[in-house]
């Protein structure tokens, strides 16, 4: 097992670069650290025993896909949700400075368009669908995002 | 060696690519459609991404929300398993042009091997035996021209798509005025399941027996066979 003190070291190293995978070799065996970057910075730890094998380093990018299971983050408050049409990257906006297009408490209707969804370097926008007031936000800038996927919590007018 | 791969496809092949892949220490990204949620390929491969609805038109079959999961996933290739598009030298071309390895044949291989009046053309040009035939595809505009093929080869014959599969767009004539009337209706067969209307024509071989040898090579010069299988139904 690997010591404390270079978990802690590991655990801050994640933090900081914000990956969300990180699978190690260490002497007593694989090590398989998971954080959910939207969540409140928890890490968990998944210890497996295997032979030794030489300590070598693979991390993952903090904009790693989600798996079905990261969808649930629930529409909330009975509001619907705006679901992403498509695979690719979100972007709240049309440029790295410009405005969002979409807030919480902005007032959108079905042609109103929320954001951006890049796959494939074509920039594809994506339009509400429905009349409403965004409640919360549900992505990340520069996230990937799944066909499906919820990306607004909408309050239907 | 890769380390992620993207299966571009689902159920059995895709299960036993992602255990292969987990063999070798390769990373598996399985893609699905909303009706395979909850799937097995989904459930072993290390990442999961939905692509579309459940139609394949808008799931495995579409190239482009295809290639938006292998960019997102970070993949070094797509493995395509059989069917869907892994016949489709168009998807191998776009997966290449995008910087992701196809685990496949190269694009001109597929693109002559999934013609079959060029790769007949192939196997005369190298040799390999083949059953008596039209030399090209048959004019559409001249049919003199197709019964005096049919006549030189002899009855009965079968009229084949060049682009065909899965016995479509064929047709068996055993006279100049059946022949006629099977070109036309095997044009238009071809034409609504594969998009080309090409065909040929071959000997009918009655009571054949279908024989596969299959052979599998890789970029550095080697080849194998997988010894024969009998296809026959």
């Amino acid at each position: 097992m690997v010591d404390l003190k270079t978990l802690k070291q590991l655990i801050k190293m994640m933090v900081d670069n914000d990956l969300t995978e990180l699978d190690i070799q260490a002497e007593g065996g694989p090590i398989k650290l998971r954080r959910n970057s939207q969540a409140a910075g928890g890490v968990q730890m998944i210890p497996m025993a295997q032979p030794a094998a030489p300590a070598t380093a693979a991390a993952a990018p903090g904009q790693t896909a989600p798996t079905a299971s990261d969808t649930d983050n629930g529409d909330d408050e009975g509001g619907e949700t705006i679901d992403s049409p498509m695979v690719g990257t979100f972007y709240e906006a049309s440029s790295p400075d410009a405005k969002a297009f979409a807030s919480v408490g902005d007032r959108v209707d079905p042609d109103s368009v929320v954001c951006i969804v890049e796959a494939m370097k074509v920039f594809n926008e994506i339009k509400a669908e429905t009349s409403g007031t965004i409640v919360k936000i549900l992505v990340e800038n520069g996230q990937a995002v799944e066909f499906g996927q919820p990306l607004y919590v909408i309050k239907p007018d | 060696m890769f380390s992620r791969i993207l299966i571009a496809n689902r159920g059995e092949i895709a299960v036993r690519i992602i255990r292969a892949a987990h063999d070798l220490g390769i990373e598996a990204v399985a893609v699905y459609s909303t009706a395979d949620k909850d799937s097995k390929h989904v459930k072993i491969a290390d990442q999961a991404i939905c692509i579309g609805a459940a139609p394949p038109a808008e799931s495995y079959l579409n190239i482009a929300r295809i290639i938006a999961a292998a960019e997102v996933a970070n993949v070094d290739a797509i493995h395509p398993g059989y069917g869907f598009l892994a016949e489709n030298s168009h998807f191998a071309e776009v997966c290449r042009s995008c910087n992701i390895e196809f685990i496949g044949p190269s694009v001109e291989s597929m693109r002559i091997l999934g013609d079959k009046v060029q790769c007949k053309q192939l196997a005369i040009k190298n040799k390999v035996p083949t059953s008596p035939g039209s030399k090209g595809e048959i004019d559409p505009e001249n049919e003199t021209e197709a019964v005096k093929i049919a006549k030189e080869i002899g009855y009965p014959v079968i009229i084949k798509a060049a682009a065909g599969g899965g016995g479509r767009g064929m047709r068996v004539a055993h006279n100049d005025m059946s022949l006629r009337s099977g070109i036309k209706a095997a044009r238009q067969e071809a034409e609504a399941a594969f998009g080309n209307g090409t065909v040929y024509l071959e000997k009918f071989i009655e009571h054949a027996r279908h024989v596969e040898v299959q052979i599998i090579g890789d970029q550095h010069g080697n080849v194998i066979h997988l010894y024969e299988r009998d296809c026959t139904m």
